[in-house]
């Protein structure tokens, strides 16, 4: 059975077998879906191709937001298929990490993307981000598997 | 901590250069400014950043402006003309063995000439040739030296014709020096016979780092064919030794890419400051600018393997001489300088032969 709430912007689905799971889309246009699950406090963001500079920064800014209104403790960012990102938006994505880390973020877990100039972007983040809160995989698999220990 | 390797730069340089000639669109133009602001990053550091950056720095004439202007970054390692005159000179092995070699060659084959007009191709402000002419001095049998510079700009030539003045009263036998201000493909025999007049002696001809500035192969030939006519006893040939005249885009980036990294790497490895050793960077940021960032029919910066200029030289009746000196330097630096069973001495620096030391003389005199 699906359920229908009122949660931020977007549709909130309950699954029958698990009361405390609600799987939520948060955010999605065609380059970018952004997914809530309440059981593990965890937030999914799977970016496809190359997305515009206005659409990357108002999906962080819905990351942020989200944030701010409920209990997000790990975020995975699938940039598996992700086009390059602007270095002055690279640059946007590191300034939030302060607030994500204020409101309850332990750790975040981007999978490396394919795309070589996406790997520079990404490199540009990391290397503003030194953190153990913040590491690298290659597959949603390795990196859901590291946060469920975090 | 997981984090993850960093990209290759030349990987990603090498995609950018594949979108040449139409494919820069805008997603494009956010690649290589991505790139450009990785290797903006500690770029002071590292030699494949800078180099990376000045070839993208080259490819503005054909993609236009992007995000970030690297002018404002590269600005601050320029340096003024005399610490990089001073630099090639007396730093840069290439030059400055490039140099001592050839000026050996050419002492060695005047040892028992009383008389010779040596032809300078490209003199500049004349360095190499003052030290040819104060080795000179140790040979007693020489008696006139006539130096015919050729040089296509007036003030390298002004400079020049300052520094022949200055040492003429040094010099144990008579000399004169006449300056021609021309383009080396511009020379003809009408004038050469002009600038020469009537004179028994020997030619021996020297062109250090010249002939790859003209344009085409047939002036190039033309300019040899020339050379070959005046019968000289010898023609000393310094080259850069590597295709830049190629004429397909991608694979003259793939030649220039791998030439300048080990060019950088040798320049790394040079016991100088970092400034200077950015501004020597930088120098060869302006050959870069030529062989990437040009239409093909407005590049000078041609360079040709040394394989080429010897099928040219042979082409135009002369016959090139390997195993030309007796003792070769030890230079150091990781340069190792051996003879080429192609026919050349090569300058080696890791795999690559980087620079070229060709020496022939005219068929009818070798017989």
């Amino acid at each position: 059975m699906y359920k229908y709430c009122k949660q931020s912007v977007n549709v909130v689905f309950l699954n029958s077998n698990d009361l405390n799971y609600i799987h939520m889309i948060v955010h999605s246009n065609n380059n970018v879906k952004i997914e809530y699950d309440s059981a593990k406090k965890r937030l999914t963001q799977t970016w496809i191709g190359f997305i515009q500079s206005k659409d990357f920064r108002i999906a962080i800014d819905a990351t942020v937001e989200f944030a701010e209104k409920n209990l997000v403790q790990t975020i995975v960012s699938d940039t598996l298929l992700q086009g390059v990102v602007k270095p002055e938006d690279t640059g946007y994505a590191n300034s939030v990490m302060p607030k994500l880390i204020g409101r309850g973020l332990k750790a975040m877990a981007f999978v490396i993307p394919e795309n070589i100039f996406t790997q520079l972007s990404l490199k540009k983040f990391a290397d503003n981000e030194k953190s153990d809160k913040v590491q690298y995989f290659k597959s949603t698999k390795e990196a859901n598997a590291w946060l469920d220990k975090v | 901590m997981r984090t993850f390797p960093s990209p290759s730069i030349y990987n990603a340089l090498d995609c950018i250069m594949s979108y040449y000639p139409d494919r820069f669109t805008d997603i494009a133009k956010i690649e290589i400014e991505t790139l450009l602001s990785h290797c903006l990053e500690n770029i002071h550091n590292d030699s494949e950043k800078f180099l990376t950056t000045l070839i993208i720095k080259s490819l503005r004439n054909l993609v236009g402006p992007t995000g970030i202007d690297e002018h404002i970054y590269l600005k601050k390692y320029e340096i003024t003309q005399i610490e990089l005159f001073n630099l090639l000179i007396k730093e840069f092995p290439f030059v400055k063995w490039g140099h001592e070699i050839s000026n050996s060659i050419m002492f060695n084959k005047l040892t028992n000439i009383n008389k010779v007009i040596i032809i300078d191709i490209g003199i500049g402000q004349g360095i190499q040739m003052l030290n040819l002419l104060n080795k000179l001095k140790q040979n007693k049998k020489i008696e006139q030296v006539i130096l015919l510079g050729i040089e296509p700009f007036k003030d390298a030539l002004l400079a020049a014709s300052m520094n022949m003045n200055n040492i003429k009263k040094e010099l144990p036998f008579d000399f004169e020096f006449i300056p021609l201000q021309t383009f080396a493909q511009d020379i003809d025999l009408k004038t050469l016979n002009e600038c020469i007049g009537e004179f028994e002696g020997e030619i021996i001809i020297n062109a250090s780092l010249a002939l790859h500035h003209i344009q085409t192969l047939e002036e190039r030939i033309h300019v040899l064919n020339i050379f070959r006519i005046l019968n000289p006893i010898g023609i000393v040939l310094v080259e850069a030794n590597i295709d830049h005249f190629e004429p397909d885009f991608y694979r003259r980036f793939q030649n220039c890419y791998q030439h300048y990294y080990h060019i950088f790497q040798v320049i790394d490895s040079l016991n100088i400051d970092n400034h200077a050793r950015s501004g020597l960077k930088l120098f060869f940021g302006r050959e870069i600018e030529d062989i990437i960032g040009k239409n093909n029919n407005d590049r000078y910066e041609k360079h040709e393997p040394a394989f080429r200029w010897i099928e040219k030289l042979i082409h135009c009746g002369f016959n090139v001489r390997n195993n030309f000196l007796d003792k070769l330097p030890d230079i150091g630096g990781g340069i190792e300088i051996g003879f080429n069973d192609q026919g050349f001495l090569g300058f080696t620096f890791s795999t690559d032969t980087l620079l070229s030391v060709i020496y022939a003389e005219s068929s009818s005199r070798s017989i």
